[in-house]
């Protein structure tokens, strides 16, 4: 075992500090060290995309993404989404009432690459959240419902529409 | 997990190169990390030193001046060339490229230097075959499945593609890479960097770098007058996947006749592929429909396909035909 490094970060918007392993990722790190949970792993490999999750704003493969590289960055996983009192976001929201999970592995990928459109864009095209969403696999369902669920949540975060029935 | 190794942080290049001397073949440079931790991953690369170049100042911004054209740091992403304003706005051809490089996530991580640096990409290497790549003495793709991921022009020992996009699109618009290493500072075409097979100190490689060199920018002259440029790439999937054939034209018309012209193919050799004999076709002619057609016809000066791949020749064919179509679209 190689000597640890300490690594302080910003997570979900809390300053913390860890003991880190070189050969540590971010996944690693937050799942087993912080047992943030929501970030899954499927691939391992940066080819699947259910790892994702944001650093400095922009959404990366957690497991191509070595803890060591994260000092001084803000980190944001699918947990830091919701609000203090437990209220989701929108996207959350949307997410559920759209009924665009099936098996739920890839959702908190999905949400994170959606959350970082969303805070760059507030009115994106139906063609940006493809994009947006491209580097996200499902192997359940047909991408159109996560689509429309990332578009009706940009309206709702905008002030239009209707807040889904779920909130 | 990964296996165990060092992780260092030189703060300058030459620190960056004197590290690399130390640990010598035991050390890899590493930035965004997209290719060579997914390799160790697999554990088809092992380093026990990683020797992270991304603190080494002065190295991630893109800057244009009308007299000398674009730079572009090593470090640079892939994201910031598709986020960078004065791209879009003097090399459009450049942003569609970035745009379809890997994925969203891969691309926030990713970098120049790298993309130009990545290993060749064949899916008995990346399964640690023991192939020629791996320190064996057998490449598996003529016998084997070499439908996606192996040169359709023939090749030297190792029939892997070269996949990145970016050297394409950089070749097509006459770029140079700077190169610093122990032995000093050089300046390399893209056709000089990834040559299809070589031996560098005596091993086996995809490009030309000696073991401690890093490619510090990228420099691209500006736009020639009246050009037009565009890039095109057909993969299996629209992200994710990399190019089973692709192309970057660089055209100047003038009064219906193609002046000049520069037009490489990506994905279907083992380095950028220049189409020497569909821009002599085209070179001083004047445009036509069936001029484009017979130059996209010819899109290759030899053609060598292995057992499963003729397929991209003709795959080949259209695209160019396309993206001729489109660049002389005003003429048509």
């Amino acid at each position: 075992m190689r000597k640890t490094e300490t690594v302080n970060f910003t997570l979900n918007g809390n300053p913390v500090t860890a003991e880190v392993r070189p050969n540590e990722v971010l996944s690693e790190l937050l799942r087993e060290r912080f047992e943030l949970t929501g970030t899954k792993v499927a691939c391992d490999e940066g080819t699947c995309g259910s790892c994702t999750v944001l650093v400095d704003g922009r959404p990366v493969y957690s497991c191509l993404t070595l803890a060591l590289d994260c000092k001084g960055k803000k980190v944001e996983t699918i947990e830091g989404l919701s609000s203090k009192q437990g209220a989701l976001h929108p996207l959350q929201e949307q997410f559920v009432s759209s009924n665009s999970s099936q098996c739920g592995f890839c959702t908190p990928g999905m949400i994170m690459a959606a959350k970082s459109l969303l805070d760059h864009e507030v009115d994106p095209s139906k063609e940006e959240v493809r994009v947006a969403l491209s580097g996200n696999i499902c192997r359940c369902t047909d991408y159109s419902r996560y689509v429309d669920a990332v578009l009706l949540a940009a309206k709702q975060m905008r002030g239009e529409g209707k807040r889904s029935r779920n909130a | 997990m990964l296996d165990d190794f060092d992780y260092l942080t030189p703060r300058s290049l030459s620190e960056a190169i004197a590290l690399r001397a130390k640990y010598g073949d035991e050390s890899t440079y590493v930035a965004g990390g997209t290719n060579l931790l997914y390799l160790m991953k697999r554990e088809v690369r092992k380093p026990k030193y990683l020797i992270n170049i991304k603190e080494i100042e002065g190295m991630d911004s893109v800057s244009y001046d009308d007299k000398t054209g674009l730079t572009m740091g090593g470090l640079v992403k892939i994201s910031d060339l598709q986020r960078s304003d004065v791209i879009l706005t003097h090399y459009p051809i450049l942003s569609q490229c970035a745009a379809r490089i890997a994925s969203p996530q891969i691309r926030n991580a990713a970098t120049v230097g790298g993309n130009l640096s990545q290993e060749v990409w064949c899916w008995y290497l990346a399964e640690g075959f023991n192939c020629w790549m791996n320190g064996g003495k057998h490449c598996y793709a003529p016998a084997g499945d070499n439908r996606y991921h192996h040169s359709v022009t023939g090749g030297y020992i190792c029939m892997a593609i070269h996949p990145s996009d970016l050297a394409t699109s950089f070749a097509a618009l006459d770029a140079r890479v700077d190169v610093v290493g122990s032995g000093g500072s050089k300046e390399l075409t893209v056709e000089q960097l990834l040559p299809g097979y070589t031996k560098v100190e005596g091993r086996l490689k995809q490009n030309i770098l000696r073991s401690d060199e890093i490619i510090t920018s990228v420099r691209i002259p500006p736009p020639p007058e009246g050009s037009r440029s565009i890039f095109l790439k057909y993969a299996a999937r629209e992200s994710f996947d990399f190019a089973l054939s692709s192309v970057a034209a660089l055209i100047i018309l003038e009064r219906g006749v193609c002046k000049d012209l520069s037009i490489f193919l990506g994905g279907v050799s083992t380095g950028p592929y220049r189409s020497t004999k569909a821009q002599s076709i085209l070179r001083g002619k004047k445009v036509s429909k069936s001029l484009l057609e017979e130059a996209a016809q010819n899109a290759f000066s030899k053609e060598m396909p292995l057992s499963l791949n003729a397929y991209r020749i003709r795959l080949t064919n259209e695209l160019l035909l396309e993206a001729l179509t489109e660049l002389c679209s005003p003429l048509l």
